[in-house]
């Protein structure tokens, strides 16, 4: 990861941001980027998973969490407090809507960024319209 | 005889946006370009934060040259309250410099993009910017919404005597997205007229990403804001 340009990006990047909000210093784990959003029929959440090959991901679905997993090709170092810390998973867990059909669940992984299709249980009780 | 022409005055603007594409194709450029430190945007609400270079203290907002090219670049988001005061600030600094062109690279959300077929369009403010769209085979923005800070920075500038043109490349709104910023720093290379390597950029794209993680998730909170008007925005060509 020596470049002359990332040390001079990362200096920016580190100067303004603080990584205790968002990283597990502690189990040295990363936390990805996601973003959740609804549609029709179904949630889609995607998973933002740089320098992850596929066969490296694991994803647990609990009855009401999915975890996600993943381990980096390349270890990542961050500096803190004169401390470098080197991170070699990315870890998330993220709680599951009500209503999700946990047993249909889909996954793909593309460009670095997983996508879990979680479809919504639609089974009910037909009303008439009058 | 060969008449002379003379050189544009160029200012860039780079602020955290979508897939932080203005971000990470100005860093690029400043420090390929190696260009010089000239000053910083002072303004009493940006977020106070400082960074440290070679023992010298600097702003979050600073401004960069190298020949007749300016570059303004932000590590931090502009919200809704800043970007009526930075707008001001870049038409200030544009005009006591002499500006011929303001460029802002930005990118626009395309779900399921094709990352091998990217592309930058361009919206300008005035007809005189037609002809470098044309010579730099840059597609017209043809329809869409524009949103967030964004818009109210567009608003300052169009109202501006000095051109604006707005570079929105196709991206990941969400994620920091340096394959996206790739095709934006080669629009800039040939509006600029110079040659940016890519070659340490591209070996590093994952790490970038990584990188830009944090910055990324305070961007996406200043753009949602306001929930109602971050929809992403739609091209009809």
């Amino acid at each position: 990861m020596t470049s002359d340009f990332l040390s001079w990006f990362e200096k920016r990047m580190e100067s303004s941001f603080d990584h205790d909000f968002m990283d597990d210093f502690i189990h040295r784990e990363l936390v990805p980027l996601s973003h959740f959003i609804e549609r029709n029929s179904k949630w889609i959440l995607e998973v933002d998973l740089p320098g992850v090959k596929k066969n490296n991901i694991d994803v647990i679905i609990t009855s009401d969490h999915l975890i996600i997993k993943a381990k980096l090709e390349e270890s990542y170092k961050v500096s803190r407090h004169g401390h470098m810390t080197e991170f070699e998973y990315f870890k998330k867990v993220i709680g599951l809507p009500s209503h999700a059909n946990i047993k249909k669940i889909e996954t793909k992984f593309k460009n670095g960024i997983l996508t879990i299709i979680i479809p919504k249980i639609t089974a009910g009780k037909k009303i008439s319209v009058k | 005889m060969k008449k002379m022409q003379k050189e544009l005055s160029i200012l860039l603007i780079g602020i955290p946006g979508p897939g932080l594409i203005g971000t990470l194709s100005l860093n690029y450029i400043v420090h390929s370009l190696k260009m010089d430190i000239i000053g910083e945007v002072e303004n009493p609400e940006i977020t106070p934060v400082v960074f440290i270079d070679n023992g010298e203290i600097f702003g979050p907002v600073r401004i960069y040259k190298s020949g007749s090219i300016f570059v303004v670049l932000s590590d931090t988001p502009i919200d809704y309250e800043l970007a009526p005061g930075f707008s001001q600030s870049i038409l200030e600094f544009a005009e006591k410099n002499r500006i011929d062109m303001i460029v802002i690279p930005t990118g626009i959300h395309v779900p399921d993009r094709n990352v091998k077929n990217t592309k930058t369009y361009g919206l300008v403010t005035n007809e005189k910017l037609d002809a470098i769209m044309y010579e730099n085979e840059i597609p017209k923005f043809l329809s869409g919404v524009i949103a967030g800070p964004d818009a109210i920075i567009l608003t300052y500038l169009k109202n501006s005597p000095i051109p604006t043109l707005i570079l929105f490349t196709e991206c990941n709104l969400f994620f920091p997205d340096p394959e996206s910023a790739i095709h934006t720093i080669q629009t800039i290379s040939k509006i600029v007229n110079r040659n940016i390597d890519l070659t340490e950029f591209k070996k590093q794209i994952n790490f970038l990403r990584l990188q830009g993680r944090h910055l990324m998730e305070e961007t996406l909170n200043v753009i949602q804001q306001e929930k109602e008007s971050t929809s992403p925005p739609q091209i009809y060509k």
